[in-house]
């Protein structure tokens, strides 16, 4: 079996989100955008970019530019493993954006995800990030963030004073509230400084079995939960 | 409305039914009968069929002699059946496929060793997306400016510093 993994177009990613991620959407922003080929068949894309997140890398003591988000790996079915294929999409990463010095990931627990491929590539827990402001629209679960985005572009304005307030007098007057979910947090850091730094944040993996932990060979704190620390920079 | 079986002889193709049916829906057609039998009647006015032609003609190649109608209602005139036939035509088609669903179904089926073909349906292809040697964005750097007066290119650096591009 051979596996090519090389930069590929928008519409060859945006293919792959749209058939193969559970999402069906693109990420907003500047992304780097590796296609994934087994015996010359184009069986998805693995997508880097900026994050949703302008400060992403604060936490971490990092600026915006040494610091990007593993956003989407969008696979039909495949031959080689899921973290064979990130690996070498990380490589490849790792010599386009020298950089970078940190990849974060998160792993949606809403859609039964608990990072299994990031378990298995040896990526750091980090925790779980904090519940984000969420909605339901016309039935649909929607992202605070996106549905502010809806209203900036809208070509109804109101006076509302709030995005919820809009989405009642325009979208849908059942629009409510919810409480968002918290994500997984994985990090893979790419150099040696920074795999010691973010090594000391990590967390045992949260386990397939909701509320039970698993530990790390390399994370040396088996059984323990930590709080979710702050990084120092070394 | 009330269900007959009836002899393939006794029906007439509808002569002026504007939908024209190619080899390949035919055998498309005949590949379900054949399958999964009937399920839904053709509809027959005074002998004619105004909806199933395509049916009527697969069940013909497929040697069937009997065939499940269902007759229009006696009181309808020719106008009615003929604005019935386009109408029932037409409003199947307005019907759009939703491709990912789509997708996802033919893929499962497959899978369970389902023929794509029965189902009147394409190999499934996927587009032939090859890898590209376009540069990909750099994450590593911040987007760079330009000054309007003097073309100067610079971006900000790491430390807030400007870097000439």
């Amino acid at each position: 079996m051979s596996l090519v993994i090389a930069p590929c177009s928008f519409d060859a990613a945006k293919y792959a989100v749209m058939n193969w991620h559970y999402s069906q959407a693109m990420p907003a922003g500047k992304l780097v955008k590796y296609g994934v080929w087994e015996n010359d068949k184009f069986i998805g894309a693995v997508i880097y970019g900026r994050g949703a997140n302008k400060d992403l890398g604060k936490p971490y003591g990092l600026e915006q530019i040494e610091i990007c988000e593993l956003v989407r790996v969008a696979l039909t079915k495949h031959e080689a493993t899921v973290s064979q294929i990130v690996a070498q999409s990380i490589k490849q990463l790792k010599k386009e954006n020298p950089g970078i010095r940190l990849i974060i990931s998160f792993a949606d627990p809403e859609q039964n995800h608990k990072g299994g491929i990031y378990q298995a590539g040896n990526w750091i827990y980090n925790g779980c990030s904090q519940s984000a402001d969420e909605y339901i629209v016309n039935g649909e679960r929607i992202h605070g963030r996106s549905l502010r985005a809806k209203r900036k572009s809208h070509p109804i304005q109101t006076n509302a004073k709030n995005a919820l307030i809009w989405a009642q007098q325009v979208l849908d007057p059942n629009a409510q509230e919810v409480k968002g979910s918290s994500k997984h947090r994985y990090l893979y850091p790419l150099d040696r400084n920074m795999r010691k730094l973010v090594s000391a944040l990590s967390l045992p993996y949260p386990s397939a079995v909701e509320g039970s932990i698993v530990s790390r060979d390399t994370s040396g704190i088996e059984g323990q939960v930590q709080s979710l620390p702050t990084a120092q920079r070394s | 409305m009330k269900l007959e079986t009836v002899t393939i002889d006794s029906l007439i193709l509808d002569p002026q039914n504007a939908r024209k049916h190619s080899k390949r829906n035919l055998d498309a057609i005949a590949a379900s009968l054949n399958k999964f039998g009937q399920r839904k009647p053709i509809v027959v006015h005074n002998g004619v069929v105004i909806a199933g032609n395509g049916t009527l003609e697969a069940a013909k190649l497929l040697g069937w002699t009997e065939i499940a109608v269902s007759q229009c209602p006696s009181d309808w005139d020719a106008e009615t059946a003929k604005a019935y036939a386009l109408a029932d035509n037409r409003s199947s088609e307005l019907a759009e496929w939703d491709q990912i669903t789509l997708s996802k179904q033919l893929d499962e089926l497959s899978d369970l060793g389902w023929s794509i073909d029965l189902l009147g349906f394409d190999k499934i292809e996927l587009p032939d997306f090859k890898p590209e040697d376009a540069e990909q964005p750099r994450l590593d750097q911040s987007a760079s400016n330009m000054c309007p007066q003097c073309s100067f290119e610079w971006r900000v650096g790491k430390k807030g510093e400007i870097e000439p591009v």
